[in-house]
């Protein structure tokens, strides 16, 4: 399977379960509602993972490096804020 | 009830025009969220931010299966933008916000209108490279190559310093960068921008959502009327033709370099 096809599966997959779990958690009225936002928040974050881990997988090295130093550095600005 | 039909079918045209240009549609959220809906400019922000990630997310998921969303690239040019928008955080405590507008306006303006009058994008077809691109548009087979990396790369510095600077995605810059300097179809900048957009969205969402700042009950109509949204706009420009995609983020960019100008002239937008 391509990396595109996983990267796409993986962001619509998330989506959809999140948009789920939230309205679940505004009809029951727990803590869904946020444990659903807080997942779609991170999806990006989760898109750039798994590139990491198949660029490691495809041995694309240059590639690994950049999503890793993306990686770092969303953490860093975020902690920063 | 109505309120959150208004916020529900607002998100559509918001999530198809961010879609389908690349460029997020945060900004018009903004507008929405504050002058109609009439609330505080910081929960405004927060579903705005929310919209941005949902609508990277659908709208990469289609566009990858096109194979238009370059990730490569993306992950490259990641890293420029996201070290400017650090930089930015810096340069703002010394350079005042209205001129960093002032200059985005202006740079605005001058994409806007190039994209405007040279409807037709002119690919350069160099060595081809890891980086390198090929989608079907329609029955034709788009190859491309990536040019002027390393003035994409500065410039993708650039667009994160300033979207750091002025609290902006970034999608209005990125895709012209791409585009205009780094000479990508505009199908596949506009799909690449999309992908990026949404990281740059979730690093600011996460405070926000630490802060308690979401207003997750109007999150629901947002994203869902977003997901719909951004369907039709990844329709339209999978099977749009260029010279109209070009000439409505000409426009889109136009109309933004007013509202950077103004605001750094000291006209209060929002």
């Amino acid at each position: 399977m391509r990396i595109e096809n996983i990267v796409s599966l993986i962001l619509r997959i998330n989506v959809i379960v999140s948009i789920i779990i939230m309205i679940i958690g505004y009809l029951t009225g727990s803590n869904l509602l946020w444990i659903g936002t807080l997942l779609l928040i991170i999806t990006p974050l989760l898109r750039t993972f798994s590139a990491l881990i198949i660029f490691l997988y495809e041995k694309e090295i240059l590639f690994f490096f950049s999503a890793l130093y993306v990686l770092i550095i969303f953490i860093i600005s975020a902690l920063m804020i | 009830m109505i309120q959150l039909i208004y916020i529900f079918l607002f998100s559509i045209l918001a999530g198809s025009i961010g879609s389908m240009v690349g460029i997020g549609g945060g900004f018009l959220m903004i507008l929405f969220f504050t002058l109609v809906i009439k609330l505080p400019i910081r929960y405004a922000v927060a579903l705005s931010l929310i919209s941005i990630i949902a609508s990277s997310s659908i709208a990469t998921s289609f566009y990858l299966h096109e194979k238009m969303t370059n990730i490569r690239l993306a992950i490259v040019l990641e890293t420029a933008t996201c070290t400017g928008a650090i930089l930015g955080a810096f340069i703002a405590l010394i350079i005042p916000t209205s001129i960093i507008e002032g200059i985005l306006g202006i740079t605005l303006l001058y994409a806007g209108i190039l994209l405007l009058l040279n409807p037709i994008s002119h690919e350069v077809i160099t060595k081809p490279s890891k980086l390198s691109g090929e989608y079907y548009d329609g029955n034709n087979l788009v190859k491309y190559s990536v040019s002027r990396i390393k003035l994409g790369l500065f410039a993708s510095l650039f667009a994160g310093m300033i979207s750091g600077i002025v609290g902006i995605g970034g999608g209005i810059i990125k895709v012209p960068i791409m585009n205009l300097i780094m000479k990508i179809p505009i199908k596949a900048a506009a799909a690449t921008s999309n992908f990026m957009v949404g990281l740059t969205a979730s690093a600011s969402a996460i405070v926000y959502f630490i802060k308690e700042m979401i207003d997750f009950q109007l999150a629901i109509p947002t994203v869902l009327g977003i997901i719909i949204g951004a369907m039709i706009g990844t329709h339209f420009l999978i099977h749009g033709k260029p010279l109209y995609l070009r000439r409505i983020l000409g426009l889109i960019l136009s109309l933004f370099s007013i509202i950077f100008i103004l605001k750094a002239l000291g006209v209060v937008i929002l």
